[in-house]
């Protein structure tokens, strides 16, 4: 019922698709017009509430507009639908902990900061701080620490070492995984 | 110690293992061995512009950490704390994939409800819908069939008319509509939770994450709840409010529709007797950034108040000086978290 688009949500959705008729189109119509109620039926059971599944819906279909992933192969749609909504919304659960959490520390040690932030410098920072968030995401714990021990805080080796309990040569290469780990993402 | 328990991504090229090792020998403890690998890094990465490439891209990654070192507000532990916040619990699963997977998807639905109102995300329904205002603006329009809407508080509507009905699909935000008279069409606002039909009547809806509200200030309009056990449906009259939520309809209370509607025209929020939360919220949503809080705490604490909602900064100053309970604190004049003062300091 409330999962229809309007006809101007409509056209500008398929406003950014190109070459009409083509075979892409037509996967993406299908798909469209097959699942979308489907899907916003899933998520609105998962997440109890129609708000959140009618903007996760919209967005997974965005996403599959923007990345042009190969629909052609997909034997699935349903489950392919419902692992691009699931990418979705850790990604969105990641980044809005992530700022929750950096909002609330900053905003108990601003007195001591100096200076008065912008808030064009803290979105910044928090812009960068999910980079590196998803580039370390799904690395061991003792590569994640030394990696940030060194980079962000800027501890020595030595210090590293000590701290985790392991021999230097053991932080070169916790720092080499760490790094080889995060490259994918860069 | 395994070797390596992260995921498996793409496999790194053959020779970002050895760039990565030049670099962890530059950053090393010993100045004088850092000088020497400084020298034989530069060497290797002229010797084949596949190793020039496999070492900037680890070098890319180094700079954007170090980068939030020198340059972020706030020290490193600031984003030390934030980024750990975000990690999967300390219980790491040792058994990577599905269970991992529902963790994270158990986490994530844990943080979907959240418990703070936060700023707008820009959904791309957000970014389609017809006619939206920020947090900021008023913007009135006036419909093809003459009927007149204005939006406020970071409202966004969509259109649907057509030969049998008009409706009016708010998705968030603050809108008053003054309907024009169309016996043939019937006319509706339409929120995930309310279908509001009227023939012609001025009223206003609201609504946020899981909370609908109308305010009629002419006339009168029939309901029908979209949430709930059973569909029940209702009117409202002039000088009448009505909430709807995930469970259906709220009660009936009563509204000074001349004072609020007055209120409309000067930008201003008409508060009689409303709960603390609620006044919040509504707050939130005209300012950019937002207001932080935990609803919860303020259970008990009403507000009556005329709020200028065009200087949403100035209407917190006037909530906190009238109501010693409630505590402000903002970070660069754009974040502020309202939250329930201890119970001595109160007084």
């Amino acid at each position: 019922m409330r999962t229809i688009l309007s006809a101007t949500q409509r056209q500008r959705l398929e406003g950014t698709m190109s070459a009409a008729g083509s075979p892409w189109q037509q996967q993406m119509h299908a798909l469209y017009d097959e699942h979308h109620g489907w899907l916003f039926g899933w998520l609105r059971r998962k997440l109890g509430s129609s708000d959140n599944a009618a903007d996760v819906a919209q967005d997974s279909f965005m996403r599959i507009l923007a990345s042009r992933d190969a629909l052609l192969g997909v034997r699935e749609p349903r489950a392919f639908l419902v692992k691009t909504a699931q990418r979705l919304l850790i990604d969105r659960a990641r980044r809005q902990a992530l700022e929750t959490a950096y909002l609330r520390e900053l905003s108990l040690t601003v007195e001591q900061l100096a200076g008065a932030p912008s808030p064009e410098h803290i979105l910044e920072t928090l812009q960068a701080l999910s980079q590196i968030e998803r580039a370390l995401h799904g690395l061991a714990v003792k590569p994640r620490e030394a990696f940030l021990l060194h980079y962000l805080e800027g501890e020595s080796h030595a210090a590293i070492a000590e701290h985790l309990g392991v021999s230097t040569r053991m932080v070169h290469k916790y720092l080499v995984q760490a790094l080889l780990h995060c490259q994918h993402v860069a | 110690m395994r070797p390596d328990s992260s995921l498996p991504r793409s496999k790194p090229g053959p020779f970002a293992e050895q760039a990565a090792v030049w670099l962890v020998q530059l950053s090393g403890d010993d100045p004088a061995a850092c000088v020497r690998a400084e020298r034989e890094f530069a060497a290797w990465k002229a010797a084949d512009p596949r190793h020039a490439e496999a070492a900037a891209c680890l070098e890319s990654v180094v700079e954007r950490v170090k980068a939030v070192r020198h340059g972020a507000v706030g020290t490193p532990r600031t984003a030390r704390v934030a980024l750990d916040a975000v990690r999967e619990g300390p219980g790491r699963p040792r058994r990577a994939g599905r269970r991992r997977v529902v963790r994270v998807l158990a986490l994530m639905l844990a943080m979907a409800v959240p418990a703070w109102v936060a700023v707008a995300d820009g959904s791309a329904a957000d970014l389609l819908a017809d006619v939206r205002s920020g947090e900021i603006d008023w913007i009135s329009r006036t419909l093809p069939d003459g009927t007149r809407v204005v939006l406020s508080g970071r409202a966004a509507i969509d259109l649907h008319y057509d030969a049998r009905q008009r409706t009016i699909r708010l998705l968030h935000g603050d809108i008053r509509v003054e309907v024009a008279k169309d016996a043939e069409r019937p006319f509706f606002v339409e929120t995930p939770l309310a279908r509001i039909r009227a023939l012609g009547t001025r009223f206003a809806v609201s609504h946020e994450r899981g909370s609908t509200a109308l305010e009629m200030f002419e006339s009168s309009v029939s309901v029908q709840a979209l949430e709930g056990p059973q569909a029940p449906t209702a009117v409202v009259h002039a000088g009448e409010r009505m909430r709807f939520t995930a469970q259906g309809l709220g009660q009936i209370g009563k509204l000074d529709a001349a004072q609020v509607e007055q209120g409309w025209r000067h930008k201003q929020l008409v508060l009689n007797d409303r709960p603390l939360a609620e006044v919040l919220a509504q707050l939130a949503r005209h300012r950019p950034g937002g207001i932080r809080f935990e609803p919860g705490q303020f259970d008990g604490l009403r507000v009556s108040a005329v709020l200028p909602l065009d200087r949403p900064d100035d209407a917190l100053q006037l909530l906190a000086s009238s109501l010693p309970e409630l505590r402000l604190r903002s970070v660069a004049g754009r974040w502020v978290w309202a939250a329930r003062a201890p119970e001595e300091a109160s007084r």
